[in-house]
């Protein structure tokens, strides 16, 4: 008898079809992880399994009972449980009342729903409200971390843990509310390396107790170490389950990524100049004090682009930053032309020649309600010839602007006066191209540059960063797209963990290698 | 497409007039029910206020400050700030102005425009603080300026009555300070008007505080739309993260914008002062500051839209008080309607944008 | 001795007030609405007191009267910043203008005045030469911080004002919880105006109690005990002012500034940090997880 079974499960989306017919199932006593890159349709299973959307199609069978989860609450009282990737912890609450938040005082819930009479049945209920039980919560709690071997001070506030314990405090939760099914969501994304090796101890645990686990994870050493069976999806569909004896990295890296429609991009070798940017040895720790950029070094010449690969989440995000902002550096040094610009900030950064194509273009590329015109402009307002000397905008020079932006880049659009979220989402991303190819940076740090865009749009996007190398920028490539890094970059540094593991040349790269390395592959050198 | 734009444009600005509507609608039931006929309400209402040339010209000198505290709120509202301590701003602005106007001894021509920029400075001063607060400590705007509101109220009243007391012994004139200098007071324009054939009495406030008032609206319309300043207040408003990306300094364009807008709030009090009273006194109208934030909102904080709004304000007091007089609705029914317009107006916002996502997610499936 | 005493009961009685208030503000709060109409509130509660008073020929029914009232306005601000989402100072702001017009409009109609009732015979019983209510003020901090900190109640109140959408993800209400917590806060107000001036409704007569009730909770940092500790704080030294005035170096209008000048100061930061429940301000969408 399985667990779960999720049976032709169906979920459309304006446009996309994010879940086509996906038949799952779990077993108790198992690990089943799920597997796919970001979009494959994942969260949005589980989103289902959890009753936060409702499939267009398809059942939902728990120990062979058809069931239907209309929310949260639903699925918690079906024994599923979550243990989200952004903790849904309230940060200055105990680790006790954490765990007992919205089932508080349980033994009073089941002696209401026993009583019989009318009259008692409500004063229990109550009393249920009125009344705050710690005493028995701290010693169930306690038996089941005994149990579980999982140990964190209940009486610690949540703000006052490391993350790898939060997490701890997320499990509990769900397994105080008697959950049989447990979903981790990318649970090992926060977490260090042995953060991480406690919690798989912690899975076996729960496997001995004869949970089940759907581990969501798209690193694949890990899934590999820890899945009994692993699920592919790819596109919305499943692309194989198989027991974990039959999987390979590579094989699975493959069935993950599938055949790509190779683009076929125009790329002349590089002819590289001059150092643009140079990282040397730089560091870097986010606001929760974890050091997610470690000893990074690297340099782009005039005239090449240097693509950065990588599994999303190691550190590329932040490197971007560390690049545009006045950031913290822990140690080491960003140097545009041999000179330290940590003392800069975007604004004088954007001065000294540092092009930006962020990677959400809706929340940092572009004010939506403004029109295109002021988007073109927006970065480069504040000089000639949009303004003249007493600061004041010269409509014309911008509206002449973006109209020759327009017709340069192909952004279709009805006109320039037309505010930018009335663009699709690849004009939309034209348009940020238009704005800072046209400013004729020195360094153009393009981020997810074709994320979200259709085919059409990440042809033209190719050929304007190949152009813009051709043109002497130094041109630094962050994707997620193994094949669009491959395709475009001269040379290719592989990130994980926040270190760039190996360099690869254009003529030395070949994707089962640098898709190796994205795994965190190292000592592997020939 | 464009169609759709521009019905998606129509609908977000109705708001204002479907409140204002609703509004009258609530005003006329409430009539009913106090047992007056909705008829001889309308004709009070507009016996008051445009009943003869004098009483429409009231309208427009009631809406003289209300036009000030609806732009001061608009400026700060556009760099996604939230100043509700334009009272305060303007108890100050106002006491600061006039000590200029009644210490200083200038002819005409500079002492005034010095004591207008003297209150803009005091203004400015008061807002300095929480503005600083804000950016440098991330402390929430709304509060700090609350508080300053009522610092500002309390410190103007020891200041009135302790160093700066114009009060002679056994007095009994409320407390006030020493008259401000006549080369500083406000001139009327009714004559200018009523050259132009507009036929009001002299009773009427169409002072100078119209001029610096219609000055200060076109600054506001001219740097907010045309120059690189208000460019970067719009953008850091609509969105902050796009705007600091591309370079702008949010940080120094909200300092900017809420000492310009403490600066404007520092205006709101000149007509009273410098035209209707001639000395500072902490009995000086209130709340004008709030009805700013009510303006502003109606007028959705473009300065051309706060005309409207502050012209709307004044006339629902002077219906108000016409109401007051020709019926039997007391003239209180004015705060309720207009408490009631705000949020009519604020939950018809929501309700369209709602609307105009459904229909967005509608077409893009 | 004597003048110790009367001290002491008129500081309780001139505290009462901005403390019942401020426990209604921490209530709010906590549960992440900022509100800003305790002013208005307050001004509603004061004119349904005595007219509550005069139509019942009874204290404690003009007092009933004023916790409806209270609730009533309080249901007002709930509805428009939970379920429409609307910014929740903008909602306060209109309600402390609709207020105003509401008890003035009222009085009008009902008293034949705009701007004062007749008097109420009806006063509070006194104990100590003090309204009872405002003694009451110690069991009701009390009952307050059982509420927020020892029920379930609380426990779930306080989760929607720190994260909502973790509140959601375990199944808690989190409208339920803010509509709770608002009308909570309009029932408190209610008390307010039972201490405040009971004999007789005046326009004007609050005089910005509802946001010296806000200093007070900051001052008290979200904390009930703490709130009423501060409210007083800022009564006693207006009492002080009231009774020694002569007597003292310091104008008073620097004593009355106390309570916004110490908000300011520990929200600055200055003697240790005040922190505002975190989802304190931002309208929630159920289902957002």
């Amino acid at each position: 008898m399985a667990l779960l079974r999720m049976d032709g499960i169906t979920k459309v989306f304006p446009g996309v079809v994010a879940n086509d017919s996906i038949s799952f199932d779990l077993q108790a006593g198992e690990v089943h992880a799920l597997v796919g890159e970001n979009g494959a349709g994942k969260t949005t299973l589980m989103k289902i399994l959890y009753g936060l959307y409702r499939p267009d199609g398809g059942d939902i069978y728990i120990r062979d009972e058809k069931v239907q989860v209309n929310n949260a609450k639903d699925a918690i009282k079906k024994g599923v449980g979550m243990v989200h990737q952004h903790f849904m912890l309230v940060r200055p609450f105990t680790v006790t009342e954490n765990i007992v938040l919205g089932d508080e005082n349980t033994e009073l819930a089941q002696e209401a729903a026993e009583e019989q009479s009318f009259f008692k049945r409500m004063l229990t209920r109550l009393r249920r409200v009125v009344s705050l039980d710690t005493k028995g919560p701290v010693s169930r709690i306690d038996g089941l971390m005994e149990q579980n071997r999982i140990h964190v001070d209940q009486a610690s506030r949540i703000e006052d843990l490391p993350v790898g314990l939060q997490q701890r405090v997320e499990i509990l939760k769900v397994l105080y509310r008697g959950a049989e099914i447990l979903v981790f969501d990318e649970p090992t994304a926060v977490l260090t390396p042995q953060e991480a090796k406690e919690l798989f101890n912690t899975f076996q645990e729960l496997k001995r107790q004869g949970k089940g686990i759907i581990f969501i994870s798209h690193k694949l050493d890990e899934v590999l170490e820890v899945a009994d069976r692993i699920t592919v999806i790819r596109g919305g569909k499943i692309v194989e389950t198989m027991p974990r004896g039959d999987a390979g990295k590579q094989k699975l890296a493959e069935l993950m990524v599938g055949k790509p429609v190779l683009l076929k991009v125009d790329n002349p070798p590089p002819e590289p100049g001059e150092v643009v940017l140079e990282l040397d040895n730089v560091s870097y720790k986010n606001a929760d004090g974890i050091e997610v950029l470690r000893n990074i070094s690297f340099e782009i010449r005039e005239g090449e682009i240097y693509g950065i690969a990588g599994v999303e989440g190691n550190g590329q995000n932040e490197l971007s930053r560390v690049i545009m902002e006045r950031a913290m550096v822990e140690r080491g040094a960003v140097r545009l032309y041999g000179k330290d610009i940590e003392s800069l900030d975007i604004r004088e950064r954007r001065d000294e020649g540092i092009g930006f194509i962020p990677d959400d273009r809706s929340r940092f590329g572009l004010i939506l309600p403004f029109s295109l015109t002021e988007n073109m402009v927006l970065g480069r307002h504040h000089k000639a010839p949009f303004v003249n000397r007493y600061q004041v905008l010269r409509k014309n020079a911008q509206r002449d602007f973006a109209r020759q932006a327009i017709a340069d880049y192909d952004i279709r659009t009805p006109s320039e006066a037309v505010p930018a979220h009335a663009l699709s989402g690849g004009n939309q991303q034209k348009l940020i191209i238009a704005r800072e190819f046209s400013s004729e940076p020195k360094l153009l740090v393009a981020s997810q540059p074709t994320r979200g865009v259709d085919v059409g749009a990440m042809e033209f996007i190719y050929k304007q960063l190949v152009s813009a190398k051709q043109s002497r920028t130094a041109v630094l490539l962050i994707s997620a797209d193994l094949d669009e890094v491959m395709s475009l970059s001269d040379r290719i540094g592989v990130i994980y963990n926040g270190s760039i593991i190996k360099t690869f040349d254009r003529e030395t790269a070949n994707k089962e290698m640098v898709g190796f390395y994205m795994m965190g592959e190292k000592g592997q050198e020939e | 497409m464009t169609s759709r734009v521009s019905r998606i444009n129509i609908l977000a600005i109705a708001a204002p007039f479907i409140g204002f509507v609703a509004a009258l609608i609530i005003l006329m039931v409430i009539v009913v029910v106090v047992g007056e006929s909705p008829a001889k309400a309308i004709d009070a209402i507009l016996r008051m206020t445009t009943g003869n040339p004098s009483r429409l010209a009231t309208v427009l000198s009631q809406a003289i400050p209300l036009f000030l505290a609806g732009i001061a709120v608009a400026i700060a509202f556009r760099a996604g700030v939230f100043n509700i301590g334009a009272e305060g701003q303007y108890f100050i602005g106002g006491f600061v102005g006039a000590l200029a106007g009644i210490y200083f001894r200038l002819p005409p021509f500079m002492h005034i425009p010095v004591v207008v920029l003297f209150s803009m400075i005091g203004g400015a001063m008061w807002a300095a603080i929480p503005a600083l607060l804000k950016v440098k400590r991330g402390v929430h705007e709304v509060i700090t300026t609350i508080m300053f509101n009522n610092i500002a109220i309390l410190f103007v009243n020891y200041l009135v009555n302790n160093p700066f007391s114009g009060m002679e012994q056994g007095e009994s004139l409320e407390p006030q300070t020493h008259p401000i200098q006549p080369t500083a007071l406000f001139g009327k324009l009714n004559g200018f008007f009523q050259w132009l054939g507009w036929d009001m009495g002299d009773h009427v406030y169409l002072d100078y505080s119209l001029i610096v008032a219609i000055i200060m609206g076109f600054i506001l319309w001219f740097v907010m739309f045309k120059t690189r300043y208000g460019f970067e207040v719009r953008s850091v408003g609509t969105a902050l993260d796009a705007s600091r990306y591309s370079g702008i300094k949010i940080g120094r364009v909200q300092v900017g914008s809420f000492l310009a807008s403490g600066a404007l709030a520092g205006l709101i009090g000149l007509q009273e002062i410098f035209a209707i009273r001639g000395f500072y006194t902490y009995e000086i109208a209130r709340g004008l500051g709030f009805d700013g934030i009510a303006i502003a909102l109606i007028g959705r904080n473009n300065p051309i839209g706060v005309i409207f709004g502050a012209l709307l304000f004044s006339f629902l007091k002077q219906a108000g008080y016409g109401l007051q007089l020709y019926t039997s609705v007391p003239n209180s029914v004015t705060d309720v309607i207009t408490g009631l317009m705000i949020i009519i107006i604020v939950v018809t916002n929501e309700l369209i944008a709602r609307y105009i996502k459904r229909v967005r997610q509608r077409e893009a499936g | 001795m004597e003048i110790f005493f009367e001290f002491l009961v008129r500081g309780i009685q001139i505290s009462a007030p901005i403390a019942f208030a401020s426990i209604g503000g921490v209530f709010s709060e906590r549960s992440g609405i900022i509100n800003i109409a305790l002013e208005g509130i307050m001004i509603v509660t004061t004119f349904a007191i005595v007219w509550g008073a005069l139509v019942f020929q009874s204290y404690f029914m003009g007092v009933l009267i004023a916790i409806i009232a209270g609730m009533l306005v309080a249901l007002i601000h709930a509805v428009v910043t939970v379920t429409y989402r609307v910014n929740q100072i903008v909602s306060g702001v209109a309600i402390n203008i609709l207020a105003v017009g509401i008890a003035r409009f009222s009085s009008q109609r009902i008293f034949g005045q705009e701007t004062q009732s007749p008097s109420n015979p009806f006063g509070a019983p006194e104990l100590f030469g003090a309204n009872v209510v405002a003694l009451a003020l110690i069991p009701i901090a009390i009952l307050a911080w059982y509420v927020l900190f020892k029920t379930a109640f609380g426990l779930r109140l306080r989760s929607v004002g720190e994260n909502p959408k973790a509140a959601d993800t375990v199944g808690i209400d989190v409208y339920l919880m803010r509509y709770s917590g608002v009308i909570i806060s309009g029932a408190l107000v209610g008390l307010s105006a039972a201490t405040l001036y009971p004999a007789q409704w005046v326009s004007g007569m609050t005089g910005g109690r509802g946001y010296i009730a806000l200093a007070a909770m900051i001052f008290g940092r979200w904390h009930p005990i703490g709130a009423v500790l501060g409210a007083l704080l800022f009564g006693y030294a207006d009492t002080f002012r009231i009774m020694f005035e002569a007597r003292i170096a310091i104008p008073g209008q620097f004593v009355q500034m106390l309570p916004y000048a110490l908000a300011v100061i520990v929200l600055a930061g200055v003697v240790g940090r005040a922190r505002p429940p975190a989802a304190e301000g931002f309208p929630y969408e159920k289902g957002e997880a």
